[in-house]
């Protein structure tokens, strides 16, 4: 069965867009202390896993 | 079982958890690892904060070092791979394909020229990915199908990967063990000669079945002996940089010399080598020696391009059940002399003669650099999610329970598992380099516990960590977009399945001489 032509470009983007959020917060995260944004940069890049797994 | 096992065996359970995980999306459900990297890292990050006492600071300190670990990685990655599409633009690829048979047209030696002293050759230069990356797409060219290509050059290279990539691993091993190079070398480098026996009976099989192994004996122990032989001289003459790839080019010239001489005495008709066809397509790859020799070898050009480093400090990191990792500074990326580097002044290089030469088509450039990125960017995802697993699992004390699980089951026959446990390390971390970092001072002080020989003991985690890292999902990955393009290219779950079976053999065949050596008092 052919995919639909609009899933050729959710993948790649979608994974690009995971990727930009599992890598920008991750680099943040070195100059963060503990606190709230450390938990929001966590929860960023856990966003980034499962939009992996939905694009992937 | 004592109800004190319980809460251990429910530890050890709920340590390897994620791994399971992983492997189970990966093989039983045939995910790709940009799917089945995330899932597992979801699975340890929970596991982590709900059974381990890792708060969001120990989180936080694993994820921001994993940037760095995966950084470093995918600096190589994207370079090796922008290299082989810059060749492959160039009709490269083909060339080899076309020149390869003519040197010998007998499928066994290709495979073991190509898939076994090639690929070990590029490890030694190389690094990550490397040796299969650039051997797979040649071996589809020949005609073998997809999957023995990948699975072949994975297998190949696994002997040469601890003093491969100019000997990081084994630098790691020195590092992490406070242990001397020299007390270390000879144990490795002799039980990684064994298991390099293995690899070539390996390829030969993957390539062309069991049926020619006895044909193809002569040829595989001849090479077997000789990379072994270089790689021990370099290595016990604490020459561990080079040791990998003087073994690979020694098993290189010699694989070369022994078709020409098995093809003359075969009588088989002779068909002449275009050398400047051959000599064009090798260009790319004879400029990453020249260039990575250089950085290496010219001491005012490495001062020159180390300018640009990329670090970060870390703090000590500690959960709720008092498991603690100290703090730290990543490893330094000297972004400028950085093995990425030299694969894309190596590309640039190559790119250059190829289109003096005229070998590139209008609209060259695009394609190379879409390519690229199309075929990298699965490989960023679950790369990055898997090391990133790996470091949770070791800043949560996941990695060190399953470890201590391990050994405390194996006690007295503990020389059989310490392979398993190197394996086990770069399974999961992709790395043998990691897995010598992970567990050389845990294998160290059990070895002195016990009354083992450390070096031995340390020998066979790095052997171990050797094989485990060519099958990990990480380079699984890598090796499986390599052949992306080529029809029938199979599916990472696929090729993990076909290379777990060869690798147990290996890691079995360390663990085998190592019990060997046990009961000769060596050990």
């Amino acid at each position: 069965m052919s995919r639909p032509p609009s899933r050729g470009l959710v993948r790649p983007f979608g994974l690009a867009a995971a990727l930009v959020l599992m890598v920008v917060p991750s680099v943040m995260l070195v100059g963060v202390g503990p606190g709230v944004w450390q938990a929001v940069l966590l929860g960023l890049v856990a966003a980034g896993m499962v939009l992996a797994i939905l694009a992937g | 079982m004592t109800s004190a096992a319980w809460p251990l065996l429910l530890s050890w359970f709920l340590a390897s958890l994620p791994i399971l995980i992983l492997v189970a999306l990966m093989i039983g459900f045939r995910w790709g690892a940009a799917r089945a990297g995330p899932a597992g890292w979801l699975v340890a990050a929970g596991v982590a904060a709900l059974a381990f006492g890792a708060g969001p600071e120990v989180l936080a300190v694993a994820q921001a070092k994993a940037f760095f670990q995966s950084l470093d990685v995918l600096l190589i990655v994207t370079a090796a791979y922008f290299l082989y599409r810059v060749v492959d633009e160039a009709g490269g690829v083909t060339a080899l394909a076309v020149a390869i048979p003519r040197v010998t047209p007998d499928r066994g030696l290709q495979a073991l020229l190509i898939g076994w002293a090639y690929a070990s050759f590029l490890q030694g230069v190389g690094g990550f990915g490397v040796p299969v990356v650039v051997t797979a797409p040649i071996l589809v060219g020949l005609g073998f199908s997809p999957i023995a290509s990948i699975v072949a050059p994975s297998i190949g290279h696994a002997w040469s990967v601890t003093f491969g990539s100019l000997g990081s691993s084994f630098q790691a091993m020195m590092a992490a063990t406070g242990l001397p190079g020299e007390s270390l070398a000879a144990p490795a480098a002799v039980l990684l000669g064994v298991i390099g026996l293995g690899c070539g009976v390996g390829v030969a099989w993957i390539a062309v079945g069991r049926g020619q192994l006895r044909r193809l004996a002569i040829p595989i122990a001849v090479l077997a002996v000789i990379m072994a032989t270089v790689q021990y001289g370099l290595a016990v003459n604490r020459l561990w940089n080079i040791a990998g790839f003087g073994g690979g080019l020694a098993g290189l010239a010699a694989g070369l010399a022994l078709a020409r001489w098995m093809k003359r005495s075969d009588a088989a008709p002779a068909q002449p080598v275009d050398r400047r066809e051959l000599g064009l397509a090798l260009a790319g790859y004879a400029a990453l020696v020249v260039i990575t020799f250089s950085i290496v070898l010219i001491r005012p050009l490495a001062e020159a391009l180390s300018f640009v480093v990329v670090q970060a400090d870390f703090p000590a990191s500690l959960t709720r059940a008092g498991f603690e990792v100290a703090a730290e500074s990543s490893k330094a990326i000297v972004l400028l002399r950085h093995a990425g580097a030299a694969l894309t002044y190596a590309a640039l290089v190559a790119y250059g003669i190829y289109a003096v030469a005229g070998r590139y088509r209008g609209g060259a450039p695009g394609r190379i650099l879409r390519s690229t990125a199309q075929g990298v960017l699965p490989s960023w995802v679950g790369i990055t999610a898997m090391l990133s697993m790996a470091s949770i699992m070791t800043h949560a004390g996941m990695t060190e329970a399953m470890a201590r699980g391990l050994a405390v089951a194996a006690g007295p026959a503990f020389s059989l598992v310490a392979p398993w446990m190197g394996a086990l390390g770069a399974f999961i971390s992709g790395s043998n380099t990691s897995s010598n970092l992970l567990f050389g001072m845990l294998q160290r002080r059990t070895a002195e516990m016990l009354g083992l020989s450390v070096a031995w003991i340390l020998a066979g985690q790095t052997a171990g960590g050797a094989v485990g890292s060519v099958v990990s999902p990480a380079k699984v990955v890598i090796g499986t977009a390599s052949v992306a393009g080529s029809g029938g290219a199979p599916e990472e779950g696929v090729v993990l399945r076909r290379l777990l079976g060869p690798a147990a053999l290996l890691v079995g065949l360390a663990s085998a001489a190592a019990l060997a050596l046990h009961l000769a008092g060596v050990l």
